[in-house]
């Protein structure tokens, strides 16, 4: 079966064919610049077999990116898919986990933008584009809040009046699901124990976005990210964990202005934020080394981001105790070694040893970097969450067709 | 033979403590509620219209006291230490006022009104954020914006300075603390109205529960603790609430009390075998042993968890619980993890330091009679 599987940035399309149940990729590819004009052109840089195509075309939303990339697949390739795997950013109350799409899944789609208004409503708009243009084809709904719907009630809830959590639906639904569950996958399958066994931290350093997990025997029992991808760690562009009284200043602040505040936390702080002068945490290490002084922003930057991440990890390491592995995952959590060491130095109390010669040069995936006698191992593991997107859409239609 | 008064304002409560000064013993010790606001319509009132400013008349009658001890919520980057009352330091006092509204004006008010009746006595002034105010910067900054952070005077504090001081002397004088074993290193919980947990290595606190407020941390009988910012967004855009409300709702309304929906305290869900109330202490346990954690990461070593604060009485269950789930902790001695409680009463704790002030003084004065001599 050949699974399509699409995944929306806010002005990106990434997809990947793959032919499952062998999870061979046979097309990948990726929509950039979709929505405003930008200084460089809107495009489609599409892979088939390790042959590189750059196709320059105008793609002012989602659907229409979707339209134009099938346009290439099927025309210069002449593959018709024979299933569609669709992230979605967020279930909302409507979706709790991934859904074979009906008539009546379709209905409540609308019911989670209020939940993501910002990743949500391209994902909707190209998933009735796909149905419109794939009427017959199996479609699967893989939601990145689904993993976290383990979490129990006191790691779900927060302390504010329950009629005022329960009318507004508010409760931590965790994100980066697909990825946490596909690394916590990997990484029993390279401990060689069953995933139902396994404890670990999983540790999701995305270059823009980031949250750890607790896993306990296969499942998410704490997100640092919370209500919304705002809580928790620092990232690149949004704020992570603050006082209250924070956002309760700035609401006053910008008089009563929501989405500006909104804004500021999410765009315009982090990394970005403290620094000015880049969101991206590789750049900020660079210049820390360069410039002298524990009171340069550089220096004092990556202390923070690093603090708090060790502070989470020394939190969820407590409450996943005995904690097989740690993962290090996406693009700052596989390619920074200097995070890595500065994050697992010193953590004996846990059982946590890193070999820095282990840490320092990685040749394969999944690579474990802890000293050969850490009673707790870390492991670097490529996420792939298009992967787990076909996995997971095989796995449902699969089970829905009763074979 | 000289005494010692302790004032401690909150919210709506005045607490007074008379201690000799000679046995450090209380002599006499009473709340007064309502010494801000009035009794009928709870609006907010001067002090000189109060029962509490008869009642300080009447200790100023009733005992020779020497020196008076203020406990400060709040004293900014500006006194990070005891300091004693003057011109310089009221002014000082007065320019906060912008960064802590609700907290600054009742005790420049109290000091006001303690001079008034007190004449030359002595006024000390002891704030809780003190302790913290050399927090290391990667703990004491949010990820904001670079130039909201300075224009707002954006940083986080620790709102029970007090006892995690007096946690951490203790601890101290209890351990045989030598060059080799060099600082002490605890997790201390103060638990309070609003629980805070700090990591401390020797005098030098290294995290804090609480945040630019107390609001930000672990849960209290009212507040919030931690929360999504994009929960307070949400508050504003669907429930139409201004900035105000919501801080009425974070701070008076939720937190344990908000769980359990009903009026209680971080003391009765502590020992609670009430049905309803278990997911209640749950959730605060829970809380606790992530910020546990979190402090063992950064602290890399242990000496012992440090129990105090006005609950402290009731914090066995907890202690169980954290036993249990911290049992793969060993201490730096090699031995299980231990838990000392402290239940010295705030205003004791400041006497106590007092005491040794005054002590100090009386010795500086005995030592320039001599050199006269």
């Amino acid at each position: 079966m050949n699974v399509f599987v699409i995944n929306c940035g806010s002005s990106s399309l990434k997809y990947r064919l793959i032919a499952m149940p062998e999870e061979k990729e046979i097309i990948a590819g990726e929509a950039q610049r979709i929505g405003p004009k930008t200084e460089e052109p809107s495009r489609i840089v599409h892979n088939s077999g390790g042959h590189v195509d750059t196709f320059f075309v105008n793609m002012t939303n989602h659907a229409q990116a979707f339209t134009e990339v099938m346009k290439i697949i099927e025309e210069h390739q002449k593959i018709i898919p024979d299933a569609f795997g669709h992230r979605l950013v967020h279930g909302g109350s409507a979706l709790n986990k991934d859904v074979l799409l009906n008539s009546d899944i379709l209905a409540k789609l609308d019911e989670t933008v209020e939940y993501a208004p910002i990743h949500n409503p391209p994902s909707i708009a190209l998933i009735k584009a796909c149905i419109a243009r794939y009427p017959n084809s199996p479609q699967v709904i893989v939601l990145d809040t689904a993993f976290h719907t383990t979490l129990p009630l006191y790691a779900k809830d927060y302390a504010i009046p329950v009629w005022l959590s329960k009318k507004l639906n508010i409760k931590k639904f965790g994100f980066h699901g697909i990825s946490h569950h596909f690394v916590a996958e990997e990484a029993a399958k390279y401990l060689g124990i069953p995933i139902s066994r396994l404890n670990a931290v999983s540790c999701h350093l995305g270059s823009g976005g980031a949250s750890l997990c607790a896993v306990v025997k296969g499942q998410s029992i704490d997100n640092t990210m919370g209500f919304t991808p705002l809580q928790g760690l620092v990232m690149s562009t949004r704020c992570g964990d603050v006082d209250p009284a924070v956002t309760l200043n700035l609401i006053a602040c910008f008089e009563g202005d929501y989405k500006a505040v909104q804004s500021t936390l999410n765009k315009n702080s982090g990394i970005l934020g403290m620094t000015g002068t880049s969101a991206d945490i590789r750049d900020i290490l660079a210049k820390s080394v360069l410039t002298e002084g524990y009171s340069s922003p550089y220096f004092i930057t990556s202390h923070i981001y690093t603090w708090r991440l060790k502070k989470y990890l020394g939190a969820y390491l407590t409450i996943a105790h005995p904690v097989h592995a740690i993962i290090f995952t996406d693009t700052i959590g596989e390619t920074v070694p200097y995070i890595r060491k500065e994050v697992c130095s010193e953590m004996d109390i846990f059982g946590v040893h890193v070999d820095d010669k282990k840490n320092s040069y990685i040749e394969n995936y999944p690579s474990d970097i802890s000293e050969s006698w850490s009673p707790v191992r870390i492991l670097v593991v490529k996420t792939n969450e298009e992967l787990a997107i076909a996995r997971n859409t095989y796995k449902l239609i699969k089970n829905n067709s009763g074979d | 033979m000289p005494k010692i008064l302790v004032l401690i304002p909150t919210h709506n409560m005045l607490v007074y403590a008379v201690y000799s000064t000679e046995n450090k013993k209380e002599i006499e010790k009473n709340v007064i509620k309502n010494f801000r606001y009035d009794q009928k319509d709870q609006t907010q009132i001067n002090l000189n219209q109060t029962n509490a400013y008869y009642k300080l008349n009447l200790l100023s009658l009733l005992y020779d006291i020497d020196m008076i001890g203020i406990r400060g919520l709040y004293g900014g980057t500006n006194f990070k230490s005891p300091v004693q009352v003057n011109n310089t330091v009221l002014k000082k006092l007065e320019s906060m006022i912008p960064e802590s509204p609700l907290n600054v004006p009742v005790i420049l008010e109290l000091i006001r009104q303690v001079q008034k009746i007190f004449k030359d006595t002595s006024i000390i002034l002891f704030f809780e954020t003190a302790f913290f105010v050399n927090l290391p910067v990667q703990e004491q900054l949010y990820a904001l914006n670079a130039e909201i952070t300075q224009n707002m005077k954006i940083r986080r504090y620790g709102y029970h300075g007090l006892f995690h001081e007096n946690a951490c002397r203790i601890t101290a004088s209890n351990r045989n603390i030598t060059e080799q074993t060099g600082d002490s290193k605890i997790l201390s919980i103060c638990l309070d109205p609003i629980p805070e947990l700090a990591t401390i290595c020797g005098h030098q606190p290294l995290t804090v529960t609480s945040g630019i407020t107390p609001l930000d941390g672990l849960p209290g009988n009212t507040t919030c603790g931690e929360l999504d910012s994009g929960i307070i967004i949400t508050l504003e855009e669907k429930m139409g609430w201004g900035p105000e409300e919501i801080n009425n709702i974070l701070t008076h309304q939720s937190g344990l009390t908000g769980l359990a929906c009903r009026k209680i305290t971080v003391a009765e869900v502590l020992n609670t075998c009430e049905p309803g109330l278990i997911p209640v202490r749950e959730y605060l346990f829970y809380r606790i042993l992530l910020t546990c954690g979190a402090g063992l990461a950064v602290l890399h070593e242990l000496d012992a968890i440090v129990i105090s604060g006005r609950y402290a009485r009731s914090a066995e269950p907890l202690v169980q619980w954290l036993k249990t789930k911290l049992s793969f902790v060993k201490l730096r001695n090699g031995k299980n993890i231990i838990f000392d409680y402290i239940f010295t009463p705030l205003e004791l704790i400041i006497a106590q330091k007092m005491i040794t002030m005054y002590n100090e003084k009386q010795d500086n004065l005995k030592s320039k009679i001599i050199t006269i001599n």
